[in-house]
């Protein structure tokens, strides 16, 4: 059974056309490995087929795992539609292309094109999305950086509040939000100082991408400029909100649609940006209290 | 014949491009969080929906609900809890009522804060026994075990959904009211 089922896989192996072709099939299935998943199901799956069919190169561009890999990709992200990160319903899209592009005659350039346009969406939708729930006018950062355990240590380093005040701001939030009463509100300690670079922070960065947006939807393929301006969005962005699979999966469409030229450098940030994962702040914090 | 080789060649770009103006439409003019629903909104607001909720015991008493979910010992799942906190939908918001009432709520003190306005703080401690404890859904096996951790039940429950948001000009979270159900036994 085992044997007449590999056979069956076998047949659909293709060889890569292009080293290009290569770099982009590992690439993904690379990143399925380390942050495919969406919870224990669809992990367990993802960790054994893309890191067996890294594993085994000859199987990197099988059609019918590539659409085993979709099928499990959409049938348990569509179960958690509402609690899923929007980067792995890009990791869907990305997917679907691939097999799409397995199961059908069309070339390299559908991947190149595509990923293109898929990038300058993301960033265009993203920009609509914050222009629409007010991202012009001041706050965002500022209130994220007071209450997001994820930046309370940078706000500690920026206004000295002791970081105690700021643990303390979360719970009075969570007693808040606990409370049938409405118009009842919570006040958090900051200053003006604060407000204003985390504001001009905020403005750099919608503008920032929507530059990315612009280049990736109206510039021309061959165009470097846009490449550039992704790779100082992701490590700009990246290393402030640490959403390491976002980052992933930009890079990953990058290389896609890159020149040749551009590519080590978007290899270079995909390997930079799994940094990441260092607890910066903590390392910061412990050291400035323990010397 | 050219739009639906445009089609076939960007197929994937127009579902992305139908997915984001669903979710734009449903995070602006129903209560879907811009963060999720593949509309690519994440990190453009604080504003966050919360579930609170009110318990009514049969003796008329009402009581403060912690609504918490967990993998383990509360009957209630996370990722429901999450689903139904990003997209509050009224037949979610029903069916986590009626996991409540089903559950027995364990009763967990509550700290004032010292950070809340003034008027609601007063509130508080003019409430003191209504808000003093926070009743969490728990799963016992039996009700002995319940009852020695002074867990209750409750006959009805009154599911509120407010929204939080920070207010730069004085620096505040503050919440404000969007809808309400009730649920029965």
């Amino acid at each position: 059974m085992a044997y007449s089922l590999l056979t069956v896989l076998e047949k659909n192996n293709r060889d890569f056309e292009s080293f290009s072709e290569e770099v982009i099939f590992k690439f993904s299935l690379v990143l399925l490995v380390l942050d495919g998943s969406t919870g224990w199901g669809l992990d367990i799956f993802m960790r054994i087929i893309c890191a067996l069919m890294l594993a085994f190169g000859s199987f990197s561009k099988n059609k019918i795992l590539w659409l085993l890999i979709s099928l499990l990709l959409l049938f348990f992200n569509s179960l958690q539609f509402y609690i899923i990160d929007n980067h792995k319903v890009l990791f869907v899209y990305w997917v679907l292309l691939i097999t799409f592009y397995l199961w059908t005659d069309k070339d390299l350039y559908y991947l190149k094109s595509n990923s293109k346009i898929l990038i300058g969406l993301v960033m265009l939708f993203a920009v609509t999305q914050k222009i629409i729930n007010g991202f012009g006018s001041p706050g965002f950062l500022h209130g994220r950086f007071l209450f997001d355990s994820r930046f309370m240590l940078v706000t500690h380093f920026i206004i000295d509040t002791p970081y105690e005040v700021l643990a303390n701001n979360t719970n009075s939030i969570s007693i808040l939000k606990l409370i049938p009463r409405d118009h009842s509100f919570v006040s958090l300690t900051s200053t003006p100082f604060m407000g204003r670079i985390l504001y001009a922070f905020q403005l750099f960065g919608l503008v920032f991408e929507g530059l990315v947006a612009a280049f990736f939807l109206f510039s021309k393929k061959k165009s470097n400029a846009k490449d550039i301006l992704l790779l100082i969005f992701c490590i700009g962005t990246y290393f402030i909100f640490p959403v390491i699979g976002f980052s992933s999966i930009l890079l990953i469409l990058g290389i896609a649609q890159s020149s040749k030229e551009m590519r080590k450098y978007y290899i270079i940030t995909f390997i930079l940006i799994q940094f990441i994962k260092v607890p910066w702040q903590q390392i910061i914090f412990y050291l400035n209290n323990s010397l | 014949m050219k739009i639906l080789k445009n089609i076939d060649n960007y197929l994937i770009c127009y579902i992305l491009v139908v997915v984001g103006l669903i979710q734009l439409y449903n995070s602006q003019f129903d209560t879907l969080t811009p963060w999720k629903g593949g509309g690519f909104g994440m990190f453009s607001t604080n504003k966050a929906t919360n579930i609170t909720a009110v318990g009514y015991q049969k003796n008329g008493d009402s009581v403060l609900i912690k609504v918490v979910g967990s993998k383990f010992n509360v009957p209630i799942s996370n990722a429901f809890l999450t689903s139904t906190k990003n997209y509050p939908k009224k037949e979610n918001l029903r069916k986590l009522g009626m996991q409540i009432i089903h559950s027995h709520l364990k009763p967990t003190t509550i700290e004032f804060p010292s950070n809340i306005d003034e008027r609601t703080l007063k509130h508080m401690y003019d409430n003191k026994k209504f808000y003093e404890l926070a009743y969490e859904p728990k799963y016992y096996e039996n009700d002995d075990t319940a009852l020695a951790e002074e867990a209750i039940k409750i006959e009805r429950v009154k599911i509120m959904v407010y929204e939080t948001d920070f207010f730069e000009d004085n620096y505040i979270i503050k919440k404000k009211f969007l809808n309400e159900i009730e649920v029965n036994f």
